[in-house]
């Protein structure tokens, strides 16, 4: 079998840790339509963003540096839902400026995703990462739990160079006013559940997922 | 018929060999000195006759019969719905040839209970009376009369042993004939493997926090049982943990304990197989509070079965490997209670430095019309088969044409992720997967005896009541066994790389041609076919995988002989001659005739005898791969290995002069005389099979 490495990087030293970044990932499914590379309009709209903080802290799976984090931003993006539809094999890693968003439904039914962005905190407990300062793109394929810093920094140049852009103060305005006011939260599990909300609301064909966030946990 | 001509080869040895390739010196070399011996063959040693022997002698009697030499198939299971065969080979215990005699079948008794009480008692009230004939096995072939259970509770198979009595006197004595003296009964019958077993089941959801999500399925009556297996099932992405109700409502009416998780799939493979790791973890720890702490108790932690789905398929790999190398160390259970781990559809993200089943007891499944992990050689990901081979302890396969990716789950509102010919549907994908489930899991998680033969027998013959029989269900089957398990491996490839010696040093002669040894690794990106290309549709490995084999084809008639080293020849302890196989998908030589190839197998001795059999006379050849197109030009997906195993008892039926304690040389005769006309084949793990 051919190895087909549609981005091929090799390993890369990140943070003192070896990571073998994808050299043979291919996110085509051999029959499907070739999954559109990410492009304008990838990400459409910022629908709504609330910042966040935990009191436990969480690891973010999204990266291969798995760092912990306290706080972040959880927004809602309408985005292509072509660039999320599930598939066993590599997907377009979607990111905000140098960090992966943990997405937490899938969204290729409804166009809109429910994610996570980590941030560190500031002093004020609210997340460093501005969203003025945030573009929201898609990364080529890849199993996000490979790519690292230098992958992220990378993709994040050549969504800039494609255009992507932070969205503008009126719609990142309007999205706070749908968030609503800063939450914190104990631990995950009660982020998740604000969280599943959001998916009832915004993707509710993927009552599935939300529900499955809302089961009662057992202490 | 050429498969049943064992009077010729007996009037000239060798000769029928000689009109197939024309020069048995020079492709028997271990001939010479065996023709000028004279030794008379001295038989099997197990069925040879006993005189001082005050019990009953060992005989294969059940099975079925077949339209062709060898006539019949000693087989050990059948299912409740399927007449009783046995047979009694009149050239092997000629002393009963033309007797009338009484045929008990009994409730299998151990060796012990046979000795202290001989005394027959029919499980059916009274034995039946059959004359036997005198020529030949169909003329001593009977159907037996009566029904017998296949209830065994939450078993599977119920053991039962077989008795020719000879003498009528209602005794197991030394004239008479016994099969079933043994750990193993004579013959099972199974209730069916694809319905419902006698519990039922309750379903509960239960969360014990983010990604510890779980879907538990017990048997409602748990209170009552002892301690169960625990089968625990990581889902695909984009799938859910709710979608394996066929998994879980199955196998806990069967006495399982399932528990379906949340797979965090979407990162990656990694953090899939830390779901596993911790859900089972979790799991173990927490039934004091899981469903009421119902289930506190019931559960055997060592034994445990992991069942992934596409990237879960692979991440229960991750799972044991990341086990296996230190990397993650589970707090309830260990590497060994792991019984088996079954991954469905699975994606190969990491190869086989990553997602690596080591010396798990491995099984996959695969379908043919899979859109998703396509299978296509354009993607090593998509490919599944290199994880089976990775597996250096039992691995087994099971492919369906026709399933699509979402067929395994069984969310109804989901896409099948299908294409190609002759679509299965999902009802249909999820029934054939729990007449095969059962016996899998039970063989690894209680060592069942009966459930091996349902990993090895061709789907054609051995499938449960209850199974979709329609044409488009075509099935191949591997089955694989470590060297641990003592068998006689004359030839995988792995060694001795020349195409003249054999991994066990032995010389291997042919004619047919084209014939390449190598990596069972498509070369290139595509199915289309290319003389240049021998090694065409293998997906069976990576660049990084090991796995090798032979392709060779013909198209008149060719032969392959291999011959046994010395110190091997005394096969008389093994109990099949066994083999893997595939047809190379759309090389003109496969798509000349749409169908099963046949060919023959021969053993030779070395008194200068021969017998042989063909692969069709058991019910079915070696499957012509799934007709999908794309993945380059023409029709024919990947190559679909199938694993043969023959008796080696077979080869001696009807009198033929083959001395199993001095086989020489094992031989494969293709080509219009043989089987198949023309054909293009691969050809993997030659080896005599204790068991």
């Amino acid at each position: 079998m051919k190895l087909i490495a549609t981005f091929l990087l090799g390993a890369a030293a990140i943070g003192g840790t070896i990571l073998l970044l994808e050299s043979r990932v291919s996110g085509v499914p051999v029959e499907a339509a070739p999954r559109p590379s990410a492009i304008e309009g990838e990400v459409r709209a910022l629908l709504a963003a609330v910042p966040f903080a935990l009191e436990e802290p969480w690891t973010h799976a999204w990266r291969a540096e798995r760092p912990e984090f306290r706080g972040g931003w959880l927004v809602v993006l309408e985005v292509d839902p072509k660039l999320v539809e599930p598939t066993e094999l590599a997907q377009p890693v979607l990111c905000a400026a140098g960090e992966t968003v943990e997405r937490l439904n899938h969204g290729h039914a409804s166009g809109r995703v429910v994610g996570i962005v980590p941030s560190v905190l500031g002093p004020d407990g609210l997340p460093e990462l501005e969203l003025a300062r945030a573009t929201f793109y898609f990364g080529a394929p890849a199993l996000p739990e490979a790519v690292g810093a230098r992958w992220i920094e990378r993709e994040f140049t050549a969504a800039t160079q494609r255009g992507r852009a932070p969205f503008g103060a009126d719609a990142i305005a309007a999205a706070r006013g749908q968030g609503g006011a800063p939450i914190v939260v104990r631990d995950r599990v009660e982020l998740d559940r604000l969280a599943a909300q959001w998916i009832l609301e915004h993707a509710p064909e993927e009552k599935a997922r939300a529900d499955q966030m809302l089961v009662p946990v057992t202490r | 018929m050429p498969t049943a001509s064992v009077p010729a080869s007996r009037r000239a040895a060798g000769s029928v060999l000689t009109r197939g390739i024309g020069c048995v010196l020079c492709v028997f070399p271990s001939f010479a000195g065996a023709q000028q011996s004279g030794t008379q063959p001295h038989g099997a040693a197990s069925d040879a006759p006993q005189p001082l022997v005050r019990r009953a002698r060992d005989a294969q009697l059940a099975g079925r019969a077949l339209l062709q030499y060898p006539f019949f198939e000693f087989v050990g299971v059948s299912f409740t719905n399927a007449p009783v065969q046995i047979a009694i080979d009149p050239t092997r215990f000629p002393e009963v040839a033309g007797a009338t005699v009484d045929v008990w079948i009994l409730a299998h008794r151990t060796p012990a209970e046979w000795d202290a009480n001989p005394v027959l008692v029919d499980a059916r009230g009274a034995p039946d009376v059959f004359t036997l004939g005198t020529t030949d096995v169909q003329s001593c072939t009977f159907t037996t009369a009566g029904v017998l259970s296949g209830d065994a509770g939450l078993d599977l198979g119920v053991g039962y042993d077989v008795v020719v009595d000879v003498d009528r006197d209602g005794r197991a004595g030394p004239v008479d004939l016994i099969d079933g003296y043994g750990i193993e009964a004579g013959f099972y019958r199974c209730m069916p493997t694809a319905l419902p077993g006698p519990l039922a089941v309750t379903e509960v959801l239960y969360s014990g926090g983010t990604w510890l999500g779980e879907d538990i399925y017990y048997p409602t009556n748990i209170a009552a049982l002892g301690q169960l297996p625990l089968v625990v099932v990581s889902h695909g992405n984009g799938h859910n943990y709710t979608w394996y109700d066929h998994i879980g409502t199955h196998l806990a009416s069967w006495g399982c304990i399932v528990m379906s998780h949340t797979n965090d799939t979407v990162p990656g493979i990694e953090t899939a197989s830390t779901t596993t790791l911790t859900n089972t973890d979790h799991f173990l720890g927490n039934l004091a509070t899981i469903a009421g702490g119902v289930m506190n108790g019931h559960v055997d932690g060592h034994k445990i079965v992991w069942i992934g789905h596409s990237r879960g398929g692979e991440g229960v790999c991750r799972a044991y490997d990341r086990i296996f190398d230190g990397t993650y160390t589970p707090v309830r259970y260990t590497l060994a209670d792991i019984k088996l781990i079954s991954s469905i559809a699975p994606t190969d993200f990491l190869g086989i430095t990553g997602a690596n089943p080591h010396g798990a007891n491995y099984h996959l499944w695969v379908g043919g019309a899979d859109s998703d992990v396509t299978g296509c050689a354009s993607n090593d990901i998509a490919c599944s088969y290199p994880l089976l081979q990775r597996s250096t302890s039992y691995h087994q396969s099971i492919e369906f044409h026709g399933a699509g990716h979402g067929a395994f789950h069984a969310d109804a509102a989901s896409s099948l992720w299908a294409t190609g010919p002759c679509l299965l549907t999902r009802a249909e994908v999820n029934t054939m997967m729990k007449a095969y489930l059962l016996p899998l899991v039970q063989r690894y998680v209680n060592g069942n005896l009966p459930a091996r033969e349902f990993l090895w027998r061709q789907w054609e013959v051995l499938q449960s009541p209850g199974v979709p029989t329609n044409t488009c269900v075509v099935v191949d089957l591997q089955y694989i066994e470590p060297p641990a398990a003592g068998n006689r491996v004359i030839d995988d490839f792995q060694t001795n790389t020349a195409t003249d010696v054999s991994s066990s040093g032995a010389p291997v002669t042919f004619d047919v041609t084209l014939f390449n040894e190598g990596r069972l690794d498509d070369p290139n990106a595509d199915f289309t076919y290319s003389a240049s290309a021998p090694f065409n549709g293998m997906t069976e490995a990576t660049a990084s995988d090991t796995t090798r084999g032979i392709v060779f084809q013909w198209t008149t008639d060719r032969f392959l002989v291999f011959n046994v080293p010395a110190a091997w020849q005394d096969t008389s302890g093994y109990e099949y001659l066994s083999f893997r196989a595939c047809q190379v998908t759309r090389a003109p030589e496969t798509t000349a005739a749409l169908g099963d190839l046949d060919f023959t197998v021969v053993l030779l001795d070395g008194h200068g005898n021969e017998s042989s059999v063909r692969v069709f006379a058991y019910g079915g050849g070696v499957e012509e791969p799934y007709q999908r197109t794309s993945c380059g030009t023409g029709a024919g997906w990947n190559n679909e290995w199938e694993t043969i195993r023959i008796r080696m008892q077979d080869f001696t039926r009807n009198g033929a002069s083959i001395d199993l304690g001095a086989i020489t040389d094992v031989g494969f005769r293709f080509g219009p005389t043989w089987g198949s006309a023309v054909g293009r084949l691969g050809f993997d793990d030659l080896q005599f099979m204790l068991r």
